[in-house]
């Protein structure tokens, strides 16, 4: 008799929690109300054919470095932004600009690091590479800029060449509107066997609806 | 004496009135985001085209500068291939593949874009008269060119692209199917939905897909219809995440997937939505449960014992 009464008592906690749930559900703040009005200004009725893509960066990262026999490292940083109305979202995409991935300083260069996004790698002296807090293998982070840190750092990976396939660095599965910032991180390393000079390569973002 | 008053009047006014301009203008100026050094857009994102062999078509792309720099862009044309269930998008040639992208060129009405200004992008697709019908993809791409950096770094362009579906028109196998739709019963916020759709035929075909969330109520919470292209021979997943799923809630999922001229429907599925704290917070309430049960029982229990050795001397006498 009294386990029947407990049962009954569980099965009623059990109902109560089924109702409970109900009632916060149906009190919950409604994203959307129809197929054209994407909740509360948020999102858009921007259709397949007029949507529209902005993609917004710095345009330039320094990366000074003053090399010492033990390999010195700088880091410094670029928010990418995507703006969209697509309801499918996009996708954010690295690769250099140029079949060569090395840094260039006349006959001279740096070249890229080996690691991948998956599985990042530890970057030494005379390589340089970027990395996304957070994302894929990188590790949480946070990564701050810095200037004539000791090497080895950690986690970078390559950027790959404009004739392979590019590194994606995010995809999104909804509308970002607000803009949608991935920061990205560069890093250079170099020891006192690279030879002084100024040296630069070019990236490539591309941003595409989904 | 009143004069001065008035002067003192004014003067109280004219600082506050000064103050409140101040204000303002820290608001418009102060709060305003930092800008970006470069900022590019292009418009549509996608434009699906069917035309006969031997013909062409014309249409227009706008690119626009919403930043404060100026900047310079080049147009070029690019293939367009997907790899795996995600659609990792691909702009690099496909060796042996028909290139579609020598098909279409672009023509820019000017190459500098002022900031806050925009500029008509004109394109041309011409299919050659041997071309068989299906479906071919391209990716009319706006480049930033590069800015100068003075020392050493990472010089950063962006681009951004218009996918043109291109159909030449002919009789081309179309089938399709909806693979998978997949809503755990249990989840943890946000709530997700997953959808797999399978192109079977020789030609890409959209998929207008269109899911809601309803409370058992019947209230809409999140409702979202989204066109994706499905390309031949291959699966695409398609993922959806409510990203305002509240902390606890039970909800029905359904929708429609349109493709191929007929509309699929979703069946309907319940979902209970609980986040970690909300189970923590169930887990402990059951334990608690469970331990008042216990404990009345073995209280109740007690008391039956007491009271029979109470009664059993009474029974003796």
């Amino acid at each position: 008799m009294r386990a029947g009464l407990s049962r009954v008592c569980i099965s009623q906690v059990l109902f109560a929690l089924f109702v409970v749930g109900a009632l916060y559900a149906s009190t919950a703040q409604a994203n959307t109300t129809d197929s054209t009005t994407y909740g509360s200004g948020k999102y858009d009725n921007c259709t397949y054919g007029s949507c529209t893509i902005t993609l917004s960066s710095s345009g330039a990262v320094g990366l000074n470095v003053t090399p010492t026999p033990a390999g010195a490292c700088s880091l410094a940083s670029d928010a990418v932004s995507v703006l969209t109305d697509s309801t499918s979202g996009y996708t954010l995409q690295l690769a250099n600009t140029s079949t060569d991935t090395n840094m260039v300083s006349g006959a001279n260069t740096i070249p890229v690091v080996s690691g991948t996004a998956a599985s990042p790698a530890v970057m030494s002296a005379n390589a340089w590479g970027y990395r996304v807090d957070g994302s894929y293998g990188f590790g949480a982070g946070p990564t701050t800029a810095q200037s004539n840190i000791s090497a080895p750092i950690a986690s970078f990976a390559t950027i790959p060449a404009s004739n392979a396939t590019a590194a994606t660095l995010l995809v999104t599965t909804g509308p970002a509107n607000p803009a949608a910032t991935t920061t990205t991180w560069y890093g250079l390393c170099a020891d006192t066997t690279a030879v002084n000079g100024t040296y630069t390569s070019q990236v490539t973002y591309t941003a595409t609806t989904n | 004496m009143a004069a001065r008053g008035k002067l003192a009047g004014a003067n109280f006014f004219g600082r506050l009135s000064c103050i409140a301009f101040a204000l303002a203008l820290l608001l418009i100026l102060g709060v305003r985001p930092a800008r970006a050094a470069q900022s590019i857009t292009i418009s549509p994102t996608s434009s699906e085209i069917t035309i006969n062999a031997g013909e062409q078509y014309q249409g227009t792309i706008q690119v626009i500068n919403q930043a404060d720099s100026p900047f310079d862009y080049k147009a070029y044309v690019l293939p367009f291939t997907v790899s795996g269930e995600n659609y990792d998008p691909s702009f690099t040639p496909i060796p042996g593949a028909i290139k579609a992208e020598d098909w279409v060129s672009v023509k820019a009405e000017k190459t500098r874009l002022d900031p806050y200004t925009s500029t008509n992008l004109a394109y041309k697709v011409g299919i050659p008269a041997s071309a068989q019908p299906g479906g071919y993809y391209v990716v009319v791409f706006a480049e930033t060119e590069s800015k100068p950096l003075a020392g050493t770094g990472v010089i950063t362009k962006q681009r951004v692209g218009t996918k043109l579906y291109i159909r030449v028109a002919g009789d081309v196998k179309e089938s399709g199917r909806v693979l998978t739709w997949q809503v755990p019963n249990l989840q943890f916020p946000p709530l997700k939905q997953l959808i797999r759709i399978e192109n079977s035929g020789a030609v890409y075909f959209p998929a207008t897909i269109h899911t809601t969330v309803r409370d058992v109520f019947g209230a809409v919470k999140y409702d979202l219809k989204q066109k994706r292209s499905v390309f031949p021979g291959k699966i695409r997943k398609v993922e959806i995440a409510w990203d305002k799923t509240p902390a606890f809630g039970l909800f029905k999922v359904d929708g429609t997937v349109e493709y191929l001229g007929k509309s699929e429907p979703l069946a309907v599925q319940y979902v209970l939505v609980a986040s970690q704290t909300v189970r923590n917070i169930a887990t402990i309430a059951f334990i608690l449960i469970l331990a008042f049960l216990i404990f009345r029982r073995l209280y109740r229990r007690r008391r039956r014992k007491r009271a029979k050795a109470l009664q059993a001397p009474t029974q003796g006498e």
